[in-house]
């Protein structure tokens, strides 16, 4: 008998176990080793080890994944444990917190049970489940055990009812959640089975306190008709049931994407901890001895991108996020890890030998599906705006867009294969520095009577003024390069412009694909910024911003890097800016994030105070704002792209500040501004709607707008005529 | 003799303007005026080109010179200018002269000058200037030796009638056929009676403001106000888009035109479209963007919606002619 | 099929061109190969890459910065290249002397045809194909807009831009022809092609080892910048229709055209 004959506890194995020995005992450990070993078995059936193999092939570079261990542990705890990422999608969240805690609970109470009963008592006879721990026990178990179940059932309520449309459904899905279902609502009717046979007569001990386990006294109602005989038979084959359910539960994890709860914290341990941009580094010895550049094989991902495939359970948050997928282009995040993983399999066919060894095959002799094309389609390694919500909205750390980034390397480096119209973008930035190829003498023709110092001229300065190509070349944005400098000089700043010695900063070029490019315009910036002496640089641009601030430094550039909205904010806090009077006609004020100020860089107060201290219109936030930003459609070279597929992203996110009930969209980002003024444009909106870009209000605040360069004379004399 | 020797070309049995061009430009710069008159069923035609100042034409007619075939064509006029050996050759630069001029001057064995805007006469010398570097230079250019070899583009010289008429002359020319290799399979040539671009007086021109193929109806309509000399041009983002082919094209990588009213409608102007056009006399810009680069070139800007501003200058434009 | 293609380094078309005497400035300017002969270069590969077989074999005039632009051919898949190196030469060299400097380097080499852009947008003279054609004694076909050659490498069958419409015409190979745009897309050259042409062989002459020493025929006299044009007048009105009837009347009484 397993029980101390202690009154306020319960016997372990009470209807369960015969006279004598113990064999059903002996039966449920012999059970639990089988399923652990069929657990191994289906880790190999469902071709787990086979992608393993695949893993550690990889033969792509990678970043250190162990280094700060002991950090990682306790990130990847508290990120399990707390759901720190989990929780940002607070219904999804909060299904998933129940459910795992509810699993927690119920494995400790059954390790609890498990040492009681076959440890502790055994070996040293002593008996602790009793008195308050175990109705403390009990009731912890019931509570949790209930959690989960509610959990369960918000989770169907999701597939069944809400049905998003990013969510996907593959065969174990239809399962997983019956199953689980199936496991909790046995285990509360065994456990009322019980209690109706042993506790509900008032003369148990345990009677008074049979509430301590409310969802199984109330379960009990159910049985209390029945006889003692039938309560016990049914008991037994429940009891049964419910071992067979959740040892059957620990081998299905091993063939369906419930593996994540292995894998999916061993991912989070191995995260990336750089402040860096996701994309890989292509180091620029690379160019002078490499054979090939991108990905466009299996084996030239790191282990690391192999790995991320694992840690994916499909949850489908990156699709829900993308802005491709919004606008019904063939781009889920989800389905390139899925896709990967699957090519994984498939590629395993051709390269595992008859001894079962991986074996990288020369292109010459690969006869098998295709990577780019097969595995991952062009259009969808095309459609990515490398807006990062995908990376930021993954409760596992995977990077998505980063392994497509890969495999436009290859397309662009070694097949020159790539949108057509991208041809003139990359001659442009070859032969005038910008994508647009205006002529580079140019380059500094916005400034032209507004007395901007340029570096050569002035020789050093505080802050370098990079401008950027869209405020250098477009003449939407050269207003507001205009705007700029006027306010720093009417802060005092000591700044500078590098003119026509300025060059794209080449962020389009590497998102593209073309490092080569990239590198070429980076490198000559670097050049000329150390040249000066620079050491702080303002830009104009978060995409610049963002090259300048992180992947210069992997060819030798580190400055101190800002976006105008930093100094913008700061030099209206420390009242270098004075704002003489609001601004009028604002209306409601929304401000849209820009992907590369905020998810890439997490800037998001301080346009937001710049906003705010215009004190001209009510700040109201978009539906998705802050780093659930939806991207303007311009990244990742998609600026210069046609967008022949699915709707446009730019319109869609036109309609999401329309909603939002604002009159005036502000950005802080040229590509941005240029997108959201033409969705509004190509919305007929402008009756409704108007955006500038966040300097053109502090200029215009400060007094600062009139024009006082050479065209803006010549409006003054017309108008005065 | 001292004397030029115009090049006339035929074109669906007429003349084409631009060699009436050349000749009274010839007439102007002094000397005998020749021209060489080269087609099928062609010697009637030659009666014209004394009016505009031919004081002599030879023609070459006959079957084979049906389709222009630049060695069949070549041979033929270096036996008339063997025979009236000019200082100067003069044709017009239309898209047959500019294949046509540079082999001439080869089998003559000196150098040619294209596609020229003017023409000064200095001692025994006629000085070219051409634009360069798609129109941002004007070069001025004088071939070293004797026939000087100068393609003109059209619209460059007005036409002027002159009294007298000009001898006509049949030209007795040999061909080697053995050495016209290039044989034409054949010709498709589109069914229109616009004018080419090329030569065309007027063009109306559309571009990425034009917003579809179904809008250039419009443009069309309104080049027809302007009678047979007008045609439609496009920009090459309008090409680009698919909504004109590339033929009407204007620009650095399309046509380089030179009419005396060239109106962009919806055109922003970006620096290819207007080395394409450049030249044009009267420029007139409808665009609704006020700062858009092509009113910086337009003698006559309408910031407006060019869907108002066309349909109503059609009908002002049918006012004005009652 | 064995490929010549005779292309010229010109400023890139967005440059600042500013001339001096008879010429132009060539500090601060950002050379290209001539766009028109991209599509000459990817016209040969194309073929090449058809038959399967053969070479191409670039040719250029120019001074010493010319190696770019051959290197970018040889980058985009050409095999060699003849560079005439002869800045002498070249400063002086009209479109009859460039096309003597090419005939005599193309001369020395195998070829089936010989490409060119229709004209290289630096003197814009479109003359070199059809004096080039005259001095090797074989035909030249001219805007070339497709290009077909038959499989025995005896004919080409070409389509051509006329005035108005398009010819097909065949012709004996070797011929020379030259290229418009819409004959073909021009690859972008691929990095490894990039890398790869850096060791390519380049045979450098001057135009004394060619034996070439034909004077320009033509001289440029003077360079001059186009007079700006003057801001031109904004049409004022009420609305379209207004600005409309003022267009109109301009059209009639000061442009005298309608």
């Amino acid at each position: 008998m397993h029980g101390s004959g202690a009154e306020i506890s319960r016997e372990v194995f009470w209807n369960i176990l015969g006279p004598g020995f113990p064999t059903e005992q002996v039966l449920l450990y012999v059970l639990v080793v089988i399923a652990f070993l069929l657990f191994f078995h289906g880790l190999a059936k469902s071709g787990f080890f086979t992608r393993m193999k695949a893993v550690t092939s990889a033969q792509g570079p990678d970043v250190e994944r162990v280094n700060n261990a002991w950090d990682r542990f306790w990130y990847m705890v508290v990120d399990v444990f707390g759901h720190r990422k989990i929780l940002r999608e607070p219904y999804q969240g909060v299904f998933h917190l129940f459910i795992f805690w509810g699993f927690i609970a119920l494995a400790i109470t059954t390790a609890i049970v498990f040492l009681q009963a076959d440890v502790i008592w055994p070996i040293w006879h002593v008996w602790f489940m009793e008195g308050n721990f175990y109705l403390g026990l009990s009731l912890f178990a019931d509570v949790f055990g209930l959690v989960a179940i509610v959990g369960i059932l918000m989770a169907m309520a999701r597939r069944y009812f809400m049905k998003p449309t990013w969510l996907d459904e593959k065969g174990e899905d239809k399962v997983i959640l019956w199953f689980i279902l199936a496991i909790l609502v046995t285990g509360f009717v065994v456990e009322a089975l019980r209690i109706q046979a042993t506790e509900t007569d008032p003369a148990s001990p345990m009677n008074p306190y049979i509430w301590f386990s409310p969802v199984g006294r109330t379960v009990a109602f159910l049985f209390s008709g029945m006889s003692m005989d039938a309560l016990r038979d049914t008991h037994v084959v429940l009891w049964w049931t419910h071992v067979l359910g959740a040892l059957g539960f620990i081998v299905f994890i091993a063939y369906s994407k419930l593996l994540h709860i292995v894998m999916t914290p061993v991912n989070i341990f191995l995260r990336p901890d750089t402040p860096q941009p996701p994309i890989k580094v292509m180091p620029p010895e690379m160019f002078e001895n490499a054979e090939t550049f991108g990905i466009h094989n299996l084996e030239e991902y790191s282990w690391k991108d192999l790995f991320d495939t694992e840690a994916c359970m499909r949850c489908g948050r990156c699709v829900e996020v993308c802005p491709a997928f919004n606008t019904d282009k063939p781009l889920m995040p989800r389905d390139v890890i899925q896709n990967i993983r699957t090519y994984m399999e498939n590629k395993a066919k051709f390269a595992l030998d008859a001894d079962g060894n991986y074996r990288i095959i020369p292109d010459e002799e690969y006869t098998g599906p295709a990577l780019i094309g097969d595995g991952i389609e062009k259009d969808t390694i095309w459609a990515c705006t490398t807006c990062m919500a995908c990376v930021e909205a993954c409760p596992a750390y995977i990077l998505q867009f980063p392994k497509l980034i890969d495999l436009r390397r290859y397309l662009v480096m070694m097949e020159s294969d790539f949108p057509a119209e991208v041809m003139d973008v990359f001659k442009g930035m070859e032969n005038n520095s910008n994508p647009w190829s205006i002529g580079a003498h140019t380059r500094a023709d916005w400034a032209k009577g507004l007395d901007v110092p340029l570096l050569s001229e002035k020789g050093e300065a505080e802050y370098l003024f990079y401008v950027g190509c869209a405020g250098a070349f477009d003449d939407l944005n050269k207003k507001v390069a205009v705007s700029l400098a006027k306010i720093f000089k009417a802060a005092g700043l000591d700044f500078a412009i590098l003119g026509t010695e300025e060059g794209c900063c080449g962020d389009s070029a590497k998102k593209i694909g073309n490092e080569y490019v990239y590198q070429a315009l980076a490198m000559a910036n670097i050049e000329t910024f150390k040249a000066y002496n620079v050491n702080k640089i303002i830009t104009m641009c978060p995409h610049g911003y963002t090259v300048l601030k992180h992947d210069y430094k992997d060819l030798g550039g580190n400055f101190q890097v800002f976006h105008y909205t930093e100094i913008l904010d700061k030099l209206i806090k420390q009242g270098k800016i004075t704002l003489k009077q609001p601004i009028e006609n604002l209306g409601t004020i929304t401000y849209h994030d820009s992907c590369y100020l905020g998810r890439y860089n997490k800037i998001y107060d301080q346009p937001r105070d710049i906003l705010k201290a215009l004190k001209s219109g009510r700040l109201v936030e978009m539906k998705s704002n802050h780093a659930k930003s939806f991207c303007c459609g311009a990244g990742g070279g998609r600026m210069w792209m046609e967008e022949d597929l699915g709707t446009r992203i730019n319109q869609k996110r036109t309609q999401e500040a329309e909603a939002s009930g604002a009159k005036t969209i502000c950005t802080a980002c040229p590509f941005c501004y240029t997108m959201l003024s033409d969705g509004i444009k190509e919305l007929e909106l402008s009756e409704k709607l108007q955006a500038f870009d966040i300097a053109q209000l502090v200029a215009k605040a400060a007094g600062l707008d009139q024009n006082t360069n050479k065209a803006g004379n010549e409006d003054e004399q017309e108008a005065a005529n | 003799m001292a004397g030029t020797l115009i090049y006339a070309e035929v074109q669906k049995g007429e003349i084409k303007k631009g060699s009436f061009e050349v000749t009274s430009k010839a007439k102007e710069l002094g000397g005998d005026v020749a021209v060489c008159l080269i087609g099928s069923g062609v010697e009637g035609l030659a009666s014209q080109l004394a009016k505009y100042g031919a004081d002599k034409v030879y023609v070459v007619d006959g079957p084979e010179y049906e389709n222009y075939v630049t060695e069949a064509y070549v041979q033929a006029f270096k036996q008339v200018a063997d025979t009236v050996s000019p200082t100067v050759i003069l044709a017009s630069a239309t898209a047959q002269g500019k294949d046509f001029v540079p082999a001439v001057a080869a089998r003559l064995g000196v150098g040619a000058i294209s596609d020229c805007v003017d023409l000064k006469k200095e001692g025994d010398k006629v000085v070219a200037k051409r634009p360069v570097y798609a129109g941002k230079a004007y070069a001025m250019i004088e071939a070293v030796a004797d026939p000087q070899v100068i393609a003109v583009r059209p619209n460059s010289f007005a036409v002027k009638e002159v009294a007298g008429a000009g001898a006509v002359e049949k030209a007795a020319v040999s061909l080697d056929a053995s050495k016209i290799k290039a044989v034409v399979k054949s010709i498709e040539v589109a069914q229109t009676d616009e004018p080419d671009q090329t030569e065309a007086e007027i063009i109306v021109s559309g571009g990425r403001g034009m917003k579809g193929p179904e809008n250039f109806k419009m443009l069309e309509d309104l080049a027809k106000l302007f009678g047979p000399t007008a045609t439609t041009g496009a920009s090459r983002a309008a090409v680009d888009a698919g909504w004109r082919e590339h033929s009407y094209q204007v620009g650095q990588t399309g046509k380089t035109v030179s009419p005396n009213l060239y109106i962009a409608c919806g055109i922003s102007g970006a620096i290819q479209h207007l080395a394409g056009m450049g030249t044009s006399k009267v420029i007139v810009a409808i665009n609704k963007d006020a700062e858009a680069p092509i009113f910086q070139k337009a003698d006559y800007g309408v910031v407006d919606d060019l869907f108002n501003v066309v349909p109503a200058l059609i009908s002002e434009i049918q006012n004005v002619k009652g | 099929m064995n490929t010549v293609v005779c292309i010229k380094q010109v400023p890139d078309t967005e440059t600042l061109i500013k001339v001096q005497g008879a010429g132009i400035v060539t500090e601060g300017i950002k050379w290209v190969m001539n766009p028109y002969d991209e599509f000459a270069v990817e016209e040969a590969l194309q073929q090449k890459e058809k038959m399967k077989a053969g070479a191409v074999t670039i040719v250029s005039l120019g001074p010493d910065r010319a190696i770019e632009a051959i290197r970018t051919g040889l980058a985009m898949g050409a095999d060699t290249a003849v560079h005439i190196n002869d800045a002498a030469y070249y400063d002086k060299a009209d479109p009859y002397a460039t096309a003597a400097a090419l005939a005599a380097a193309v001369k020395g080499l195998q070829y089936d045809a010989i490409f060119l852009g229709k004209q290289a947008i630096d003197d814009d003279a479109a003359q070199v194909p059809a004096i080039l054609a005259e001095m090797l004694g074989i035909p030249a076909v001219t805007m070339v807009v497709k290009f077909e050659v038959a499989a025995d490498k005896s004919t080409a069958t070409v389509t051509r831009e006329i005035e108005g419409g398009q010819a097909v015409v065949e012709v004996p190979l070797p011929a020379v022809f030259s290229a418009q745009k819409g004959l073909n897309e021009p690859r972008y050259a691929s990095l490894p092609g990039i890398m790869k042409a850096k060791k390519k062989p380049v045979d450098v002459k001057t135009a004394a080892d060619l034996g070439v020493s034909e004077g320009p025929k033509t001289v440029v006299k003077e360079m001059t910048l186009p007079p700006a044009r003057q801001a031109g007048k904004v049409i004022a009105g009420d609305d379209a229709a207004a600005k409309a009837k003022e267009l109109a009347r301009i059209l009639h009484e000061e442009v005298k055209i309608v």
